[in-house]
């Protein structure tokens, strides 16, 4: 009775309806059941920020592979799998993340990818790696980022505790370009390079469904990496990375004519970056439309002439 | 020696990333005006199809809502038309009349079906002239001038093929509340400080069909209704 007369002071003169339970009791909705409502609604949107996060690393893992050849030395080994611990996640998901995946602030493998090197070395979804190559592992970032030296190109060991059971695990050093790609929150329909990482917001994931779409983004962000643009500016920047984009899609497979469309997609986003340069200093879209054809011509010639898919280098 | 080369790799690397290193194919300058036109109109008319969706919710929200709106009410006509000045850039005024035949008068884009305009006979393509006499020379007018205008039916001027007519039409009333489209990429719904609705274009393309968005934008009213005691302010532009 004094619970129901709080609420209608808060609104005015609405009476909020009430919800009965099985034994026909009234409670209100942010009762035990909001609480529960509240868990299950954390549950899955984690759901869905792994399954994207799952996208998001099969994509770029597979640029990265088959890209390795344009990378020249600056690789590293592609696991295949995705890692994270509770501090990389919003605290909204602390509680769902910990009962439904076992996230805690250990580094535990979240993912594995077929076929790839976590896959074969006998890596398993529920695994916590404590130590790679004998060092105490600090954080997820650290594996993420891992690059053994120039002489190491054996198995890379690693620790992981499987129902808190110690096990070694040799690892293929499978090396692709170095760095790898991973998922921000937030609306924004954004992606960004900082040099060792891409990171790649949940907006851009949802507006871009099509794995060809996202391709065309993730090899953009890579290249800017691999040509050590960033911290340097230039005003090719951007034109370069698109071109060496469009070849970083391509060799992993993926159709990049069909990737036009992704240009189209964000001059919707704002209008006016149809016809001017958008704030970002990034050519206009109809400029990388037509560039990005260019680059498909290209591509296509070589691969009929049976030619190696690189970008043309200027002397 | 390994380490002299390393360094020299090094430094080489480095000044190769100072300037360009690729060679890229040339984008000539007149397919690039040509795609800025087909971009430019792709874009527009999904701009147009977006501010008719919003158009499609308000009405029927606005319409339907009549008696929890109280005294909130405005006419609404159910029309969405455009000057060649409502798109602010250059380029894209080229586009818009090229494209959407706009010019200085307001050029209906779409006529809700169910709209007082519709029954009045306004229809797609028709230029606004006048409106009870008075002359259409700002967007603003459209809205505007149903408020202030007394009671009984409005009389709209249009030119339609070359020729002009004075279309009486219904003064129709529903909430007040206008729903905008906004270009924000952040997924949002919110209310404007004079009585507005402004919905972005990542809301759009969120909500998965027309009666998500009217959930969304109703809630909003909703706020917008209920917070009713204090003067709301007269509407800005």
């Amino acid at each position: 009775m004094g619970r129901a007369l709080l609420v209608a002071c808060a609104v005015g003169a609405l009476t909020l309806p009430v919800a009965a339970n099985e034994a026909g009791e009234e409670d209100l909705l942010d009762g035990v059941r909001g609480v529960e409502l509240e868990y299950e609604m954390g549950a899955r949107s984690l759901e869905m920020y792994l399954e994207r996060t799952r996208r998001l690393k099969r994509i770029s893992d597979r640029i990265r592979l088959e890209g390795a050849a344009l990378c020249g030395d600056q690789l590293a080994p592609v696991w295949g799998m995705v890692v994270t611990t509770a501090s990389e996640l919003p605290s909204a998901f602390y509680y769902p993340a910990l009962h439904r995946f076992r996230i805690d602030d250990r580094v535990r493998v979240v993912w594995v990818m077929p076929d790839l090197p976590a896959d074969r070395a006998g890596l398993r979804e529920g695994d916590v790696i404590t130590r790679i190559n004998g060092e105490r592992l600090g954080d997820a970032a650290e594996l993420r980022e891992y690059r053994p030296g120039p002489d190491e190109t054996g198995p890379i060991v690693l620790r992981v505790l499987r129902d808190d059971w110690p096990l070694d695990l040799e690892v293929e050093n499978r090396p692709g370009c170095f760095s790898p790609a991973d998922l921000a929150f937030g609306d924004t329909v954004n992606a960004f390079a900082d040099g060792h990482q891409i990171i790649v917001f949940s907006g851009l994931m949802r507006l871009l469904v099509e794995d060809d779409a996202l391709a065309i983004v993730i090899g953009h962000e890579l290249a800017h990496n691999m040509l050590g643009h960033v911290g340097r500016g230039h005003q090719l920047q951007e034109p370069e990375a698109d071109y060496m984009g469009a070849y970083f899609a391509a060799r992993a497979g993926y159709d990049v004519s069909a990737a036009q469309d992704v240009w189209r997609r964000f001059a919707e986003q704002s209008v006016y970056s149809v016809a001017t340069r958008a704030a970002r200093s990034h050519p206009s879209a109809p400029r990388r439309i037509l560039a990005l054809r260019q680059a498909l011509a290209e591509i296509e010639a070589k691969r009929a002439a049976g030619l190696p898919l690189e970008p043309e280098m200027l002397p | 020696m390994k380490a002299t080369l390393a360094l020299a790799l090094t430094l080489v690397a480095l000044a190769c990333a100072r300037s360009a290193q690729l060679r890229m194919p040339q984008v000539e300058d007149s397919s690039l005006v040509e795609q800025q036109g087909t971009l430019g109109a792709e874009v527009l008319r999904f701009h147009v199809g977006m501010q008719i969706e919003l158009l499609e919710a308000g009405l029927r929200l606005r319409r339907a809502g009549r008696e929890l709106c109280e005294e909130q009410l405005a006419p609404i006509l159910g029309i969405l038309a455009w000057r060649r000045n409502d798109l602010r850039l250059r380029q894209l005024k080229e586009l818009g009349e090229s494209e959407l035949k706009l010019g200085d008068d307001p050029r209906v884009l779409f006529v809700h079906p169910e709209s007082a305009a519709a029954r009045a006979g306004v229809r797609v393509g028709d230029l606004l002239r006048r409106f009870n006499g008075e002359r259409l020379t700002r967007s603003e007018q459209l809205w505007k001038l149903p408020r202030e205008a007394g009671p009984g039916p409005f009389e709209l001027e249009i030119e339609r093929a070359g020729s002009v007519e004075l279309l009486p039409v219904e003064r129709e009333l529903g909430c007040r509340h206008q729903v905008v489209l906004a270009e924000s990429d952040q997924i949002a719904v919110q209310p404007t400080r004079d009585g507005n609705i402004v919905v972005s274009q990542a809301m759009v393309r969120f909500a998965r069909g027309s009666d998500e968005l009217a959930a969304a934008i109703a809630h909003q009213m909703a706020h917008v209704i209920l917070e009713l005691d204090r003067e709301l302010p007269e509407a800005s532009d």
